[in-house]
């Protein structure tokens, strides 16, 4: 076990000894720091909770973006650097191999929201001081108890789309292709979506695209096509371990051929 | 199929390997032992098998059928005991960029049991990196890319030491060096070394037994011959008179080209024929041996190297 845990070390190293990394976190802490401190000074009735919500949702969407290009780049990015060949002749299976990979990718994940979460909590609170939370959260919910439940099943898609583009990476050994599929599947799901919708037929209930966008199920009263939250984590799940079976699958019978 | 003498047991074992890609049979029931302790060539022209070979060896490429065997153990079903006997580089030594030379080192080391620092420094000092080992890779020259590539295949004392193309982009000096070190790794380190190439030059000068492969099917397994003196040869004597020359020797003779003539003889032989020659009054310029190169012996056995 603790040998497996040699092979997370080296996909960490491999993750946080490149300068882009550090580019794309520090993007995530100067940007929110940036607008709260500008709201300080502009915003005539400043409310901790609004600015907690807005940098969130802006957040997120970034870091969604950044923890795909790492799952793009997590296996393609191997491929192209011919560096896969002299990771797989060592005395490890595939798939210990992949799953020193994707628990890599996972931890970097949720490190990051875990860092950004305080982070926009604490610097809220010490610009804005507690207090009521107005509009921003909806009623029914504690703020502090909403903003965790919105991180939390934010996270669960940020896991299911960085999941997707591990998979396109596995699969098609195209960093390219995964950034770009996975970013069209988290940009475009909401047009997707709508679009869908026009189509009457059971089928597209469990199309992926109809269960991005999970935040919404906090608001109450406001069910999408009659959907609960647990039947759009299902179906999300069944997406995710379809992506994972796709990525073991086909990282384990490829030929290492270029 | 060739049977090597002393019991010891082959590194490498090929038995019946096949591998097919669609319709098209990439590697042909390739069989062939690679015996401990030696440097052992794979040569064949472009095309003919020789990368797939060893991908296959090292667990990169499923075979179709057939089986590897490292030291007993089967690459397909006891992948993890096989491949811990093997150091490799396939084609180019590619490394982590962004990372140091000795940050790449690490990253192998862990992968493998019982690999402390004190070994990678071992290793580092071996291929002359020391100097610049702290620096990122990005900043190597292919030689040094090279040289790194040696170090991380070797990190675990490996049975079997299998390089892919390794004098590709090296300049002669590089190559020279790396000769050496292996030539060295076999004799001192007990290694065996799979060197595959297809520079005919190269292999004559680095190994001790050659497998020459055509189209993806074994031509021959060939010793090289080292030591000259032991066995005759052809010797070409540079003389004035080539018929009287001829005359003198009277039988010996292989052949008569224009300026010289061609005799079979072992070391001795040739000092006497010389001495018989210079008696009779010939003006001796020059002696040499005409080898067959190895070139001559490749072209000879795959016919010409078509380009399949």
């Amino acid at each position: 076990m603790a040998d497996f845990l040699n092979l997370v070390r080296n996909e960490n190293m491999k993750i946080y000894y490149r300068v882009r990394t550090w580019v794309m976190s520090a993007i995530l802490l100067v940007l929110p720091l940036a607008m709260s401190i500008i709201g300080r000074f502009v915003d005539d009735s400043p409310n901790m909770w609004s600015y907690v919500m807005l940098e969130s949702g802006l957040m997120t969407m970034l870091l969604s973006i950044f923890a795909v290009v790492m799952a793009a780049d997590s296996v393609a990015g191997e491929f192209s650097n011919g560096t896969i060949k002299l990771l797989l002749i060592r005395p490890w299976s595939r798939n210990k191999i992949l799953l020193s990979k994707y628990l890599a990718l996972l931890c970097y994940i949720v490190l990051n929201l875990a860092v950004f979460f305080a982070l926009t909590l604490l610097l809220n609170f010490v610009l804005f001081g507690g207090g009521d939370s107005g509009s921003s959260i909806p009623s029914g919910w504690s703020p502090f108890g909403y903003v965790t439940a919105w991180y939390g099943l934010n996270l669960i898609e940020m896991a299911v789309v960085a999941t997707m583009a591990f998979m396109i990476s596995s699969v098609f050994r195209s960093g390219g292709l995964a950034i770009g599929l996975s970013i069209f599947a988290l940009l475009g799901s909401g047009i997707i979506s709508s679009l869908l919708s026009l189509i009457d037929k059971p089928w597209i209930d469990y199309v992926l695209f109809m269960h991005f966008g999970l935040e919404r199920y906090l608001n109450a009263g406001e069910l999408f096509r009659g959907h609960s939250l647990g039947f759009s984590l299902g179906v999300l799940a069944g997406y995710y371990v379809l992506f994972l079976a796709l990525s073991w699958y086909v990282f384990n019978r490829r030929d290492v051929a270029a | 199929m060739e049977r090597h003498g002393g019991g010891a047991e082959p590194v490498v074992r090929l038995v019946n390997v096949t591998k097919r890609i669609g319709k098209r049979t990439i590697i042909d029931n390739l069989t062939f032992d690679v015996p401990p302790g030696e440097v052992f060539g794979f040569l064949g022209p472009n095309g003919s098998g020789k990368t797939t070979t060893i991908r296959m060896m090292v667990g990169l490429m499923r075979m179709t059928s057939g089986e590897i065997y490292i030291k007993g153990r089967s690459i397909r079903t006891e992948f993890e005991a096989a491949v811990r006997q093997v150091g490799a580089i396939v084609e180019n030594p590619e490394m982590y960029k962004f990372l140091t030379g000795y940050q790449n080192l690490v990253h192998y080391a862990r992968m493998l049991p019982g690999i402390g620092k004190r070994r990678i420094d071992e290793v580092v000092e071996l291929v002359g990196l020391s100097d610049r080992i702290h620096d990122k890779v990005k900043t190597y020259s292919l030689g040094m890319r090279q040289r790194l590539g040696v170090a991380q295949a070797i990190l675990h004392r490996p049975a079997l030491l299998v390089l892919d193309e390794p004098t590709n982009g090296l300049d002669p000096a590089g190559i020279r060096e790396l000769r050496d070190y292996l030539r060295h790794l076999a004799k001192h380190e007990g290694t065996t070394v799979l060197v595959s190439s297809h520079l005919l030059s190269e292999m004559e000068l680095m190994c001790d037994r050659v497998a020459i492969i055509q189209q993806g099917r074994l031509v021959d397994v060939r010793p090289i011959r080292r030591d000259a003196g032991a066995e005759k040869l052809e010797i070409l004597f540079e003389v004035d008179r080539p018929d009287t020359a001829s005359e003198v020797l009277d039988g010996v003779v292989l052949r008569t080209e224009s300026g010289g003539i061609v005799v079979t003889a072992g070391r001795e032989e040739t000092a006497d024929i010389n001495a018989r020659l210079v008696a009779a009054g010939v003006r001796v310029y020059g002696i040499r041996t005409v080898t067959k190169s190895l070139e001559d012996q490749f072209l000879e056995v795959t016919g010409g190297g078509r380009i399949g």
